[in-house]
């Protein structure tokens, strides 16, 4: 016994050789992806449901408000959104909210969609990027209250600094009564949104937000305040199958299986090592 | 402390939250444009921060590198970045192909990267920290495993019964202790603000 302790255990430099073997890990799945079929959340099933369900026409506001180190988890969902929205004849209203990197972040996506850039239809009649706002909630409150706050909060100009009145898609949106959904990719377990946008104006919500914040938005959706939700690069890949377009969150959910199989090696080798000390310190042979 | 500096904050501060308040709950229209008036006043006051924060950050970056301090060199690294980006976005603008090349292959995967740094740290930690040393590390690490392999596919492969556990994990404990917090953290925010309204809370950082 003592001899297969003294085999699994990890030497004194534990963290580098923990690392090292996260990184292997890390490129055997990558370079070797192990594509597991996934099971779609009912969170993850409304999100696809509440946007296929919308009528066409409607106006719908999309933040982007991660930033870069929220790719791995949330890039996926973003442009899979992005890949659904184009399904669809919606007016799109591309915000960065008060991500200060957003408007970089939405054109990566844009980019990245299936179709290209312009795929969501004509800039300024079917969709049209509005400018970053700083003041997280208080932003999103002047935005709303506002009579005509969709164009006063953005100072009358979008992000490339084209007066509102020279985009027809602005025409007919002018505050929350014009807004139809709101649909948040990042912000931090909705809960500004849910004060500043459900709840006092009645505006279907829907998420998509890193695994950390998942308790919280998870509470917002089971009290109907959040529609549906996607939960980090898994619900991503999931909303990639819905969509029938595997992507960015399909690869990355291949290197999560094998990585968390090794946290939880570690786990029990770690716990064997600690069980047997004990063991041993009560005299056992 | 004089009349001015200790009670007019306290006086602004409560009728602020009052005319908040009110505005919300019963929608009356000339509150609602006060609190619109402050929202903006919010909003100028943030958007000034940012160049307050660029300020700070450049003086004391390049006091750093005037003394030569410990990293001086990542200071140096840090300034020219700074300024090679603010000029490409403010003079040729955030269209820019070099701008959004440099933020596509050099900010994204550097964000992303010191992301991925905590799954390091969280596996290195796994390994010491999680042990059966009593109920509550157990009942710990219990959770932390399925949980773990409820959020990737692999655990429902390799073990069916994972989704159902998994989910009952999810809408009873996780939700019912969230809940929890934020119904206390919204009876202290309330509490807090009548403090606020009656003048019992001191915000000038004075001791009472």
């Amino acid at each position: 016994m003592s001899d297969v302790i003294k085999f699994i255990r990890i030497p004194k430099n534990q963290s580098k050789v923990i690392y090292a073997l996260i990184i292997i890990v890390m490129i055997f799945s990558y370079t070797n992806p192990i594509l597991l079929p996934l099971n779609v959340d009912l969170e993850t099933q409304a999100y696809y449901n509440t946007i296929v369900d919308l009528p066409a026409g409607k106006t719908i506001l999309l933040a982007f408000a991660f930033d870069s180190g929220q790719w791995g988890a949330l890039g996926g969902a973003a442009i899979a959104t992005l890949n659904l929205l184009q399904t669809k004849n919606d007016k799109i209203l591309i915000s960065p909210f008060s991500s200060v990197e957003g408007g970089l972040m939405i054109q990566r996506c844009l980019g990245l969609q299936k179709g290209g850039y312009n795929a969501l239809g004509k800039y300024g009649v079917d969709w049209v990027i509005l400018p970053y706002g700083p003041g997280d909630e208080t932003f999103y409150a002047a935005m709303m209250q506002e009579p005509n706050g969709m164009h006063t909060a953005q100072g009358n100009k979008d992000y490339f600094g084209t007066n509102m009145e020279n985009l027809p898609i602005m025409d007919n949106v002018h505050s929350h009564k014009d807004i139809d959904l709101l649909i948040c990719i990042g912000g931090a377990g909705a809960g500004h949104q849910v004060r500043q946008f459900g709840v006092p104006y009645g505006i279907p919500i829907l998420v998509a937000d890193i695994a950390v914040d998942w308790a919280e938005l998870k509470m917002f959706i089971d009290n109907g305040a959040v529609k549906g939700g996607i939960k980090d690069a898994v619900g991503s890949a999931e909303l990639e199958k819905l969509i029938g377009i595997p992507g960015i969150a399909t690869s990355t959910v291949a290197g999560l299986s094998l990585n968390h199989l090794l946290i939880i090696g570690f786990i029990v080798v770690g716990n064997i090592q600690y069980l047997y000390g004990r063991y041993k310190k009560r005299g056992g042979k | 402390m004089s009349f001015v500096r200790s009670f007019i904050p306290k006086i602004v501060l409560s009728a602020i939250i009052v005319i908040t308040i009110l505005s919300y709950f019963l929608g009356i229209v000339p509150l609602s444009n006060g609190v619109s008036i402050v929202n903006q006043y919010v909003i100028i006051m943030i958007a000034f921060s940012l160049p307050l924060g660029v300020i700070n950050l450049v003086g004391r970056n390049i006091k750093n590198i005037q003394n030569k301090r410990q990293d001086w060199l990542l200071d140096i690294a840090m300034l020219v970045s700074l300024t090679v980006m603010t000029v490409l976005g403010i003079f040729f603008g955030v269209t820019n192909t070099i701008y959004l090349w440099l933020y596509n292959n050099v900010n994204i995967p550097v964000g992303a990267m010191v992301m991925a740094l905590t799954g390091l740290y969280i596996a290195s930690a796994a390994y010491r920290s999680f042990r059966v040393r009593n109920l509550e590390g157990s009942l710990l690490l219990v959770s932390a495993i399925i949980i773990m392999l409820w959020n990737a596919p692999i655990g429902a492969a390799l073990f069916p019964p994972i989704l159902p556990i998994g989910n009952w994990f999810n809408n009873y404990p996780l939700t019912t202790g969230n809940r929890v917090i934020f119904i206390g953290f919204a009876l202290g925010v309330i509490s807090l603000c009548v403090r606020y309204i009656f003048f019992r809370e001191n915000i000038t950082g004075e001791s009472t």
